[in-house]
């Protein structure tokens, strides 16, 4: 769908550049006209790309989840392990900091992976992107 | 806009009748309304995919050898289908319908 879009304005591009009215306007005026004619359609042309892009970002909506669950451990564990941190030795809660410190370091780890592993995907998918282009 | 693009799809001769590609469309809106900038291809390209997945224009992409001969990238060209000008007469009559009641509240 997107090369479609693509080839379709590459040619709207090409029948603007030589419509006999670009050339009474000059090159910079050709220029203008042209340029001025992509920004205007730019929001348009946003709002569909979302729209076509909406089916991807779907598939990718339940590590983004797990994602979002993480970055919201993170600072909850964070706050149990400084609790943990100024209690003293003996009481129960320094054992609460302390798994509290515990959950912190296994949710960052745990993002960690999660990320890398979208980002492999996202590198894996534009490495599939460019293969099919120039094979 | 969509309106428009019915409008001069139906003015070709409607279902059967002659292609056209998105920048002859831009053209004609242009000089129809004599705006001195053509309507944005984002805009455009757009409400012509709109409409096609309505169903209420076709496409399809020109012959390459015919592109090629002309030394430039090849038109995906457009026509109305059947259900189009009904389309436009609903939504015609459903503007009509709307603005009635108002011009009887302006009248004396």
């Amino acid at each position: 769908v997107r090369s479609e879009r693509r080839n379709e304005i590459r040619s709207d591009l090409w029948e603007h550049q030589h419509d006999p009215a670009m050339h009474a306007k000059g090159p910079a005026g050709a220029g203008v006209a042209i340029f001025g004619r992509v920004l205007a359609g730019a929001p348009s042309d946003l709002g569909w790309r979302w729209q076509v892009g909406r089916g991807r970002l779907l598939s990718l909506r339940r590590p983004l989840g797990l994602y979002v669950r993480l970055a919201l451990l993170i600072p909850l564990a964070l706050v149990v392990a400084q609790i943990g941190r100024y209690a003293p030795r003996s009481a129960s809660i320094y054992w609460v900091g302390g798994t509290g410190y515990a959950v912190f370091l296994l949710s960052l780890l745990a993002s960690v992976v999660v990320t890398l592993v979208m980002v492999a995907r996202g590198v894996h998918r534009v490495w599939r992107a460019v293969r099919r282009h120039h094979p | 806009l969509d309106e428009r693009i019915l409008d001069f799809a139906l003015s070709r001769g409607g279902e059967g009748g002659s292609e056209f590609h998105g920048f002859a469309l831009s053209k004609h809106l242009a000089d129809k309304e004599g705006a001195k900038r053509l309507v944005g291809q984002g805009t455009i390209y757009k409400a012509l995919d709109r409409l096609r997945r309505n169903g209420l224009l076709d496409s399809r992409w020109e012959d390459s050898e015919l592109a090629e001969a002309e030394h430039r990238p090849r038109r995906r060209l457009y026509r109305v289908t059947g259900e189009a000008a009904l389309a436009l007469n609903r939504s015609r009559a459903a503007q009509s319908a709307s603005v009635a009641p108002r011009s009887k509240v302006v009248l004396p």
